[in-house]
């Protein structure tokens, strides 16, 4: 059918006799291109890892159907069919040779998607091809998960409805009818979805299921060797969120240059990387819960404990950042537990976007007394050769007879005094250390960490690097603090007698900078392009923290709304979160709406005029019953226009004209007449 | 042996719904669509978009996706909604039976209605059929506040009086996963006349005054007298010579067209069987209208005599649609 032909104005029947079903199961010409284009908008998003050619596969089909639709080329043959199968199975066998995982099936089902559309011409296969646009978007679900990608899918999700929506007319509309029918389907669906996803109880994984593999490892791996930070400090991902939880029973925020998140101790030196040592890495893991006894961690009694809310980043690493020292931890993504080196590790790679609530101790002191001999060992070890200019200058100064602290403050006040902070150091050779604290002397934090670290063990004081974040960016809107990979920093920590493991950041010596404003602060105006950054006060840069705090809540109310979350929103809402409170709740929702319904149906319904140019006579008459005319019960219109006509003379002409008007909308279904029916009534002078 | 089982349970069940449907809506003429007589449930097709909604239930979960639950959701309430839209399609709709073409058994009797849609809701996807017949029906769709007209076709099978049993409202608007239908009993009534088959007839049946005639002459060829011009003559009798030299809109008439009377008689068609008696005098019938001769008919218990017209066949079918014995 035409669209021309369609007469929506005149209100025509479109009414086409003894037309058999059959003729309808074909696909219209609206629902295909309807299913094109949201196929298009479905598969989008996803080609960005998918293999080049289904893109090309994807276009080629596209052509081949518009060229069937124009009657240009046929259908495929059982043959070619065949051959196309055998042909995409093939590529992407060859394309994901060996991979196991969501890729391939992602991949496969798009290439179905996209051959099955060749030869969609009945209703069943437009079904099916609208069912496989839904698992398509959630393959976009699996992959991205930002509130833009939402609101994408919602229109992928529209424009799969008036695909649906057009199979099942058996008349066309116009577009803007099309796009309205369904438009309101799918705004009427989203209160009971809300409720819906807000109500159902959420159930753990059922069974194992492959990973999407293509978030690649963020942050900094388990080894430092110079120059690792340097090319991270350019990042400005995101690597995890903190929200704290403040209240008077709670310790207060400390200030920004307190601000350090722990990730990995590396005690294993090699004259030029750092790494784990053999202990951490086959030692036996303390699987308790609870803070192991090994930390003799001593701390007051009336200590306020300071908790904290990490929405962090998947780094497909086993490792979290916690403030030292955590005494508890816990989250829904899977198993913590503590390291000997007063570190909470996951039991699992973090591979999804996860969320861990942490307790941490501010005012603590790390076995002060004692600490094991092997440990004591490990963090004293140097190899036997390399550095040597390193090892004579802290062996130099244990001979001038300094105590450790001294030996501390004398190595610091050496980079306070002739050493330069940058992004940009020189390469160093074998002896990384030598070349760094007496050739170069300009580095960035790993340097700093490093030759302090190796100083330290040289003087006989267990020294090791800490790898993790320093600071982080408050956004006021939502109260949290960002922290980018750009923050990422290495530090030292030393075991002293009487005071245990205390942090000591070399960093901060020669650039303060850095650990109380920030890594852009620290750098020179001709480094700041380097970490591409947005200075603060500008309105972008304020733009940029609404959109992150945006994220944020999206990240903590949509994505991370889990058991947990559900739990506490009904106790807080309804009370406690027992099934029939649930219920009722739900019932009640419910109910609402179709009370809403209902009422919305009997008000329609009761309105008392089934045509519109009866409400607008109606009016006409009420205006002629103020002068006291009132029509007799089986007068019609022209008869009682007739009779007004003799009392007011001066009328007449425009009475006939307006019952005519009406006479003809009402029994010649002339309703494009309606609006000069208004205008008439309106001219009408009654005086 | 197990089909025939299902059927057998199928059809008791349908009978005892017709008889229990038939007792709430009583045959009539004007039938208004409300939750009263309107039915609602899922189609196959719904079963089978219920239970894809379940496995991206169990992707969602087992990916721990809230997005894909947030889909799974939203797929959910559009079943729901969908509930209220189907039934809405169809809520508030008027029918009334306008009346009814007759045919010839064999064919489709067409029943007219006036589709009267009170809301400003358009409505769209909606197919009428009667009971008996599945392969006859209409598929309409009309804007809001409007007046439809609709035929609904119903094959005939025997010639008599057709009385369709129960008019079949359906639409599986707006995505076909629920159906919502009816059923309305209508006052409803169509003639069949029967099939026309073409038997000679025996030579008696044509009465020719003249006496001449054995075989029916096609128009007649004597011109006897101008007449008043009446609407509806054919215009090839119409004396355009006349009326080009301005005298006015005569009619020519022809004298043997006057003459001649045929006589349509029951017993005088050759054949065996009552049905097809009558399907030769229905088929001589229309033959003779065609041919614009007088005819008339004599069937046991009733006598046409003869004339010619629109509604002078229409009275001689009627007689043979409705004969009940000889």
């Amino acid at each position: 059918m035409d669209v021309s032909s369609f007469k929506w104005a005149s209100k025509k029947a479109y009414n086409k006799p003894n037309a058999s079903d059959a003729q309808h199961r074909w696909v219209s010409r609206y629902a295909l291109a309807w299913l094109l284009v949201a196929q298009a908008f479905c598969i989008l998003p996803l080609f960005i890892y998918l293999p080049f050619w289904i893109p090309v596969l994807w276009l080629a089909a596209l052509v081949w159907r518009v060229q069937i639709y124009r009657g240009a080329w046929r259908f495929p043959s059982n043959t070619n069919k065949l051959i196309l199968s055998a042909l995409s199975i093939g590529g992407l066998i060859w394309s994901y040779a060996g991979v196991i995982g969501v890729e391939p099936l992602v991949a496969f089902l798009v290439v179905s998607f996209v051959l099955k559309l060749v030869e969609a011409r009945k209703r069943g296969d437009v079904l099916l091809i609208i069912y496989v646009g839904f698992i398509t978007v959630s393959a976009q679900f699996l992959f991205f998960q930002t509130m833009f990608i939402a609101i994408y899918g919602c229109l992928s999700i529209l424009l799969l409805l008036c695909a649906w929506n057009c199979t099942y007319r058996s008349h066309s509309v116009p577009l803007r009818g099309q796009l309205s029918a369904s438009g309101s389907l799918l705004l009427q669906s989203i209160p009971l979805m809300l409720v819906l996803f807000v109500a159902l109880p959420r159930l753990g994984s059922l069974w194992h299921v492959p990973i999407p593999q293509n978030t690649g490892k963020t942050g900094f791996s388990d080894t430092m060797s110079p120059g690792d930070f340097s090319s991270l400090s350019k990042s400005r991902e995101v690597a995890f969120r903190v929200s704290f939880l403040s209240d008077e029973s709670r310790a207060p925020l400390p200030s920004r240059s307190l601000w350090y998140w722990r990730g990995l101790v590396l005690d294993e030196f090699d004259g030029r990387s750092w790494s784990l040592s053999k202990r951490q890495l086959f030692g036996r893991r303390n699987t308790q819960r609870g803070v192991p006894e090994s930390w003799q961690l001593e701390q007051d009694k009336d200590n306020k404990l300071l908790e904290y809310n990490v929405l962090m980043e998947p780094h497909q690493q086993q490792w979290i950042f916690t403030l030292m020292a955590p005494v508890f931890a816990s989250s829904n993504y899977g198993r913590m537990y503590f390291t000997p080196n007063y570190l909470t590790r996951f039991a699992k790679p973090v591979s999804s976007r996860s969320n861990y609530r942490v307790i941490s101790n501010l005012d603590y002191q790390a076995a002060p007394k004692e600490i094991f001999k092997n440990v004591k060992a490990q963090n004293l070890r140097l190899p036997q050769t390399g550095n040597p200019k390193s090892l004579a200058l802290a062996k130099q100064w244990r001979d001038e007879g300094l105590s450790d602290r001294e030996v501390i403050e004398r190595a610091l006040s050496m980079y306070r005094e002739s050493f330069t902070y940058t992004l940009q150091p020189p390469l160093l050779g074998q002896d990384s250390v030598d070349d760094f604290l007496f050739a170069s002397k300009r580095g960035f934090c790993e340097h700093f960490a490093s030759s302090f670290s190796v100083l330290m063990r040289a003087a006989g004081i267990p020294a090791r690097v800490v790898l993790g974040y320093q600071g982080g960016e408050y956004n006021p809107v939502e109260n949290y603090i960002i922290v980018r990979q750009s923050d990422a920093h290495a530090w030292a920590e030393l075991w002293l007698e009487g005071s245990g493991w205390i942090r000591v950041d070399p960093t901060a010596a020669v650039s303060p900078l850095r650990i109380e404003q920030g890594l852009e602060q620290s750098l020179t105006e001709d480094e700041k392009p380097l970490v591409s950054g947005l200075f603060a006060g500008s309105w972008l840069y304020k733009l940029q923290l609404r959109l992150d705090a945006l994220s944020y809540s999206w990240h903590t109310w949509v994505l991370g709304y889990d058991a947990d979350q559900q739990k506490s929103l009904f106790k807080n809402m309804l009370g406690g979160d027992q099934a029939w409170r649930i219920g009722l709740f739900f019932i009640s929702v419910i109910g609402i709406f179709m009370v809403g319904y209902f009422i919305r149906l009997t008000w329609q319904g009761r309105r008392g005029f089934d045509y519109p140019e009866q409400a607008v006579y109606f009016e006409f008459l009420k205006r002629l019953k103020k002068k006291g005319f009132v029509p007799e019960p089986n007068e019609t219109p022209v008869e009682f226009a007739n009779k007004v006509a003799l009392d007011k003379p001066a009328w007449a002409p425009q009475l006939l004209a307006i019952a005519r008007l009406y006479n003809r909308i009402a029994f010649e279904s002339r309703q494009e007449l309606i609006d000069e029916l208004k205008t008439s009534i309106k001219a009408l002078k009654l005086n | 042996m197990l089909n025939n089982a299902v059927e057998s349970i199928k059809s008791y069940w349908q009978s005892r719904f017709f008889r229990w449907l038939d007792r709430r809506n009583p045959a009539k003429n004007h039938h208004r669509l409300t939750s009263k007589n309107l039915y609602i449930f899922p189609t196959k097709q719904g079963l089978i978009f219920l239970i894809f909604v379940v496995v991206l239930w169990l992707l969602g979960t087992n990916y721990q996706n809230n997005l894909i639950l947030g889909l799974t959701f939203l797929l959910m309430s559009i079943f729901v909604v969908c509930i209220l839209h189907t039934y809405a399609n169809l809520a508030g709709m008027e029918l009334e039976l306008k009346g009814a073409s007759n045919a010839f058994a064999g064919e489709n009797a067409e029943f007219f209605f006036f589709i009267k849609n009170n809301r400003a809701r358009p409505g769209d996807g909606i197919g009428l059929r009667w009971q008996e017949d599945e392969n006859n029906g209409a598929k309409i769709a009309f804007a809001g506040h409007a007046t439809t007209k609709v035929h609904v076709g119903l094959k005939s099978k025997r010639r008599g009086v057709l009385r369709p049993k129960r008019l079949l409202i359906e639409s599986e608007f707006p995505l076909g996963l629920l159906r919502c239908w009816t059923w309305l009993n209508f006052d409803a009534q169509a003639l069949v006349y029967p099939k026309p088959i073409e038997i000679p007839l025996a030579s008696s049946a044509v009465e020719d005054d003249e006496g001449d005639g054995e075989h029916p002459v096609h128009g007649g060829e004597d011109f006897s007298a101008f007449r008043d011009y009446r609407p509806g003559d054919p215009p090839k009798h119409v004396a355009w010579k006349l009326y080009a030299r301005e005298r006015g809109l005569f009619t020519k008439e022809f004298s043997q067209n006057m003459s001649r009377e045929i006589w349509l008689d029951f017993f005088h068609i050759n054949a065996a069987d009552t049905e097809l008696r009558l399907s030769a005098l229905c088929f001589w019938a229309l033959r003779f209208h065609l041919e614009d001769e007088n005819y008339g008919l004599l069937v046991p218990g009733a006598k046409v005599t003869p004339n010619k017209g629109e509604n002078h066949k229409a009275q001689v079918l009627e007689i043979l649609a409705r004969f009940e014995g000889a």
